[in-house]
């Protein structure tokens, strides 16, 4: 037998090893329908936060939050990210107005809903938008496009005047695809923030700061790096977190015992 | 197979035309709505507005264009269980939603 295989361990054996006594209710042991534990609890009241009190919050619970950040998973531990957070007032505003310009550019060729149907405007920005939206369709799905619509008209905040903006910047040459371990770091600063009674939102129209030579330079962004998102970070006004939401189901489709069925 | 025909995924809906754009459409129930006005403070769109004489105000999604992004957040702030999403947004050719069941809060028993 060749060293490799002497050290293969059998799942039988690690069980048996495992003789310690089990500190939770192991997952099969717990009865359908059994209360959300905390954990749980945390996922479903979560939301995304854009009215914030003006009071900062203590750099320590920024810093707790980035060091939970430290430990999400990544493909192959490849860690493809670095932060940025920005805490000064004067430059968050610059961030706004920055991001707002932009949707405010953007909107005067492609929002055709401030144009009257059947006018030559408005044929002019549909067509444009049309075009667009087939170079770049995930950008200007509609949804979006709403959004850049009402900012641009000053009834929506890219920032939402959060005191705290964490930057996850992501390393292009991460293993596999970077983009997801950017998104699971993310969820980690968000969780986290989320449990310390912080509210968060992530501000995904902050992307074109990464557009920019100026904010580039500005935030530190260079090669290999990318900004794809940021995290607004502050005290929560109201309370708007201790009811769940309602969701769409998703289909699922489960395989076992050579039967496959859908469910949702 | 495909579930969108290539003339659906090229196909770019637009969004004030009700042919092409569902948006959210949330359910309000009158006799649990005090008019406290949170939800529409919350609203990321904007797209809640209080009606009715001063002291018996209740909210309502506002007419023409109103695009709810169906986050619920209105419910999940509202302290008197007055308001829950009934409709999510959809959207006509690349957008259009699939395979997805209409929104439920968070079940603990199938
Ligand atoms: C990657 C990402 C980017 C987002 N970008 C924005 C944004 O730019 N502006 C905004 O107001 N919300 C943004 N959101 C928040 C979503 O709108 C929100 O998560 C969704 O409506 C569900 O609501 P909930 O987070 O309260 O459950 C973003 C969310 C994610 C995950
Ligand atoms: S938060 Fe509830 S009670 Fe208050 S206005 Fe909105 S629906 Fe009515
Ligand atoms: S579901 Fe969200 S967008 Fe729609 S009315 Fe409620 S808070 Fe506003």
């Amino acid at each position: 037998m060749s060293d490799a295989a002497q050290n293969i361990v059998e799942t039988d054996d690690l069980e048996q090893a495992d003789q310690r006594p089990a500190r939770k209710a192991k997952p099969g042991e717990l009865e359908e329908g059994a209360p959300w534990n905390t954990i749980e609890e945390a996922f479903l009241k979560r939301r995304s936060i854009r009215k914030f009190k003006k009071k900062q919050v203590p750099a320590h619970l920024i810093r707790r939050v980035l060091e939970i950040g430290r430990f999400a998973p990544s493909q192959g531990n490849c860690q493809p990210w670095k932060f940025v957070v920005v805490r000064d007032r004067q430059m968050i505003t610059e961030m706004e107005d920055f991001c707002a310009g932009m949707c405010k550019k953007i909107s005067v060729p492609l929002d055709y809903t401030l144009h009257k149907k059947g006018t030559f405007a408005r044929w002019r920005s549909e067509t444009f938008l049309k075009l667009f939206a087939k170079w770049r369709p995930n950008t200007m799905h509609p949804i979006p496009f709403g959004a850049v619509s009402l900012i641009a008209q000053d009834r929506f905040k890219v920032f939402h005047h959060a005191p705290t903006i964490i930057i996850p910047l992501m390393d292009t040459r991460g293993i596999g695809h970077p983009q997801v371990d950017l998104g699971i770091v993310g969820t980690n600063l968000v969780m986290a923030a989320h449990s310390l009674g912080l509210g968060t939102c992530w501000v995904g129209l902050s992307s074109f700061l990464n557009d920019s030579p100026e904010w580039r330079e500005r935030l530190g962004v260079e090669e290999p790096y990318e900004l794809l998102e940021a995290i607004s970070v502050g005290y929560v006004l109201g309370k708007p977190m201790e009811n769940t939401v309602a969701r769409e189901t998703h289909e699922t489709l489960w395989i076992e015992d050579g039967k496959k069925e859908l469910f949702y | 197979m495909a579930l969108l025909t290539k003339k659906e995924m090229k196909h770019i809906p637009i969004v004030d035309n009700e042919e092409e754009a569902q948006f959210g459409r949330v359910v309000i129930d009158l006799d649990n709505c005090n008019g406290c006005k949170m939800c529409t403070i919350i609203c990321p769109t904007n797209v809640l507005e209080l009606y009715g004489p001063k002291h018996d105000k209740k909210v309502r999604l506002k007419e023409g264009l109103a695009m709810c992004l169906s986050c619920d957040n209105c419910h999940a702030i509202c302290e008197y269980d007055a308001i829950d999403i009934k409709q999510t947004y959809n959207f006509a050719g690349r957008y259009r939603q699939i395979n997805r069941g209409a929104p439920v809060h968070p079940r603990r028993s199938y």
